[in-house]
């Protein structure tokens, strides 16, 4: 270092001395995206990777195999894994409060349909323990094809 | 070749898709049309005379208190679940042979007896556990009502074991094994009873349906040749089977913790009526076609009605006793949703008082009140709250629109009376059986003539059931009175 620098090697050197880390164009979002990204890619291609990686193990193996390499000293920082952060799972989102009283009349409404309505009241819908109402009344609103219902209805009511 | 396989696919799909768009286009331009008379379907039972002597609580459909150890049935009814087979045993078993038999619906002489054993040593645990928690003293229900719908879920694994004990004590009867279908009786209809314990109109119905399954055994033992008469039995049971008033007290006015319940009640903050009135309107929305919240016209409906109704309902809450300067103080919300929550409640009760009666009178008490009331015209027409809760879908006639004809209490009411009537008419069976016993075989001419025994009136007529005797065979008929869709209608023939 104590050398003298001849002027091109002084230019290069103050060169290097101006030169400024270049402006990070990334965001913690695009990180985050690439890193689902690649994860994503990972996944769909790891056949692809598990082929690649083997071949790149045994090329290294062949390799490292033909070396006979000094000793190295290497100081080498490894940048400690930050703890990783407890993930507490959301508690699942209750019932809407306003619609619990509404629910539980129309369950109670079912319950009479299915008693009033059926052809027989000799045994429960079941479905062995699966209980699935009656298929021919509209029971919630997940039951939005009442046109089908219609039919049934008709049939069964000779309209 | 592919292509044209695609394109007739997609037809296909599109014929399937279009199908119900058609349909509901049709049914929308058909007038209300009323369906034809459609009678319950005719029963018929081949009946022998049987003496209702002998020992006749030797029969006793209850288990008696002796019988009964201290503690809660409810954990022991939950845990039963945890016994079911796998799915691909319980198809299996309760509908052997590729459903050529079924548990539920094949009379259980043509249930293969091989099949039949299968299933109940499939279901052995469960039930052991059900037997066991019928014979608990008490019967401490919490359903965590915060999860809606899903607190109840232990419905449907009761609903499950109710069924299995109807099998196993009609298959006990088809052995002539007497005690064991009077054990399995005693365990289905003290389950019944214990799901009453639950002050909530939907325990209270669901009660009403496990003492009708637990009949169906009833129905299996009369028809068997040579079966013991049950009429003492079947009038031990308690009349009424499910208790009217905790229901009442638990219904009539909520006790949750909503905005919309503490509305009703009359405790809601000033500060938080904003959203009930939208909330009144969302669940008058749910209850009629389609049956679904309309998130995006909810709140302009609201602002509509709140803008349409204030005026009404600042006079009604004035003529209701409140001080001028405290309705001038209400936001319209809070004057609307106050107006609409007086309102129907004041409503419902007119109603409710005729709950506690017995069933005769209070359906023709209700149905005075209802008329009078008027539910089809302003201003009950146009009260959210009310109507959602007392007016619903009449599912008979279409296109669907809202019946008028009952109130939703009365069908409420009727639903925990059916098991009532079915039992009273059962016990009619067993007093005719008696009858022909002690007159070589043959029926009476009318319900009149038995005099031995107590012949049970109707609970819904407080009439006796209708009766009628050509020869050998009987006609006992039980239609609902508002509802002759649903019902009995009993062909028994007496063999000699």
């Amino acid at each position: 270092m104590s050398e003298e620098l001849n002027p091109p090697e002084r230019e290069f050197a103050e060169a290097l001395q101006g030169l400024q880390l270049a402006p990070l164009h990334t965001s913690a979002h695009w990180i985050w995206y690439q890193a689902g990204l690649h994860t994503g890619r990972r996944r769909a291609n790891a056949w692809c990777a598990i082929a690649a990686t083997t071949t790149l193990a045994a090329a290294l193996i062949f390799v490292w195999g033909r070396q006979t390499p000094g000793p190295v000293e290497r100081l080498v920082y490894v940048q400690q894994e930050p703890a990783p952060v407890a993930v507490v799972a959301a508690p699942a989102e209750p019932v809407s409060a306003a619609s619990l009283s509404a629910e539980y009349v129309r369950l109670c409404n079912e319950i009479i349909q299915e008693q009033l309505e059926s052809p027989s009241a000799q045994h429960f819908s079941d479905r062995a323990g699966d209980y699935m109402p009656p298929n021919h009344w509209p029971t919630s609103e997940l039951d939005s094809s009442l046109s089908d219902q219609n039919t049934i209805l008709r049939i069964e009511d000779g309209i | 070749m592919k292509r044209r396989s695609a394109l007739l696919v997609l037809c296909v799909e599109l014929a399937i898709l279009s199908l119900p768009t058609l349909q509901s286009r049709a049914a929308e331009k058909s007038p209300a049309t009323a369906p034809t008379t459609i009678l319950p379907n005719l029963d018929k039972w081949t009946i022998r005379p049987a003496l209702a002597g002998g020992n006749p609580m030797q029969y006793r459909l209850l288990p008696d208190a002796f019988e009964q150890v201290p503690g809660n049935a409810v954990p022991l009814y939950l845990m039963s679940r945890q016994f079911w087979p796998d799915q691909k045993t319980t198809d299996e078993i309760l509908t052997p042979e590729n459903h050529r038999y079924d548990y539920l619906d094949t009379p259980i002489d043509d249930f293969p007896q091989e099949d039949a054993h299968k299933l109940l040593g499939a279901y052995s645990d469960t039930l052991a556990f059900v037997d066991r928690a019928a014979r608990r003293q008490n019967a401490v229900w919490d359903p965590d009502e915060r999860l809606g719908a899903k607190a109840f879920d232990y419905r449907d694994d009761l609903r499950h074991a109710g069924n299995l004990l109807t099998f196993r004590a009609r298959f006990q009867i088809s052995q002539g094994d007497w005690s064991g279908a009077t054990y399995t009786l005693q365990t289905s209809f003290s389950m019944a009873r214990q799901f009453d314990s639950a002050p909530m109109l939907i325990h209270a119905l669901e009660s009403s349906g496990f003492g009708r399954i637990a009949l169906e055994g009833i129905r299996e033992w009369i028809t068997r040749g040579d079966s013991p008469n049950l009429y003492w039995a079947l009038s031990e049971l308690p009349d009424p089977f499910v208790e009217l008033t905790p229901v009442a007290q638990s219904e009539r006015i909520p006790s949750a913790q909503t905005p919309l319940d503490q509305a009703i009640r009359g405790e809601l903050p000033a500060e938080m009526w904003g959203p009930v009135v939208q909330e009144m309107i969302g669940r008058l929305q749910e209850a009629r076609p389609p049956f679904k919240r309309n998130p995006a016209e909810l709140e302009a409906e609201a602002k509509r009605t709140i803008a349409s109704t204030y005026p009404r309902a600042t006079q009604y809450l004035l003529t209701a006793g409140i001080p001028k300067e405290q309705v001038d103080a209400m936001t319209p919300d809070q004057a609307v949703g106050t107006y609409f929550c007086r309102e129907a409640r004041a409503a419902s009760d007119e109603l409710w008082k005729c709950w506690g009666l017995p069933y005769p009178q209070s359906q023709e008490q209700m149905l005075r009140s209802w008329k009078a009331l008027a539910p089809d015209q302003p201003p009950l027409l146009e009260n959210p709250l009310f109507q959602a809760s007392q007016v619903q879908v009449a599912f008979h006639v279409l296109p669907l629109r809202p019946d008028y004809d009952i109130p939703s209490l009365l069908r409420w009411r009727y639903s925990l009376s059916a098991v009532d009537r079915e039992i009273a008419l059962f016990r009619t069976v067993e007093a005719l059986r008696d009858y022909a016993a002690r007159h070589d075989g043959v029926p009476p001419a009318g319900l009149d003539q038995i005099t031995d025994l107590p012949v049970p009136l109707d609970p819904a007529t407080d009439k006796p059931f209708d009766y009628s005797v050509q020869g050998q065979t009987v006609h006992l008929d039980a239609l609902t009175p508002w509802w002759p869709r649903n019902g009995w209608r009993l062909e028994l023939t007496f063999a000699k």
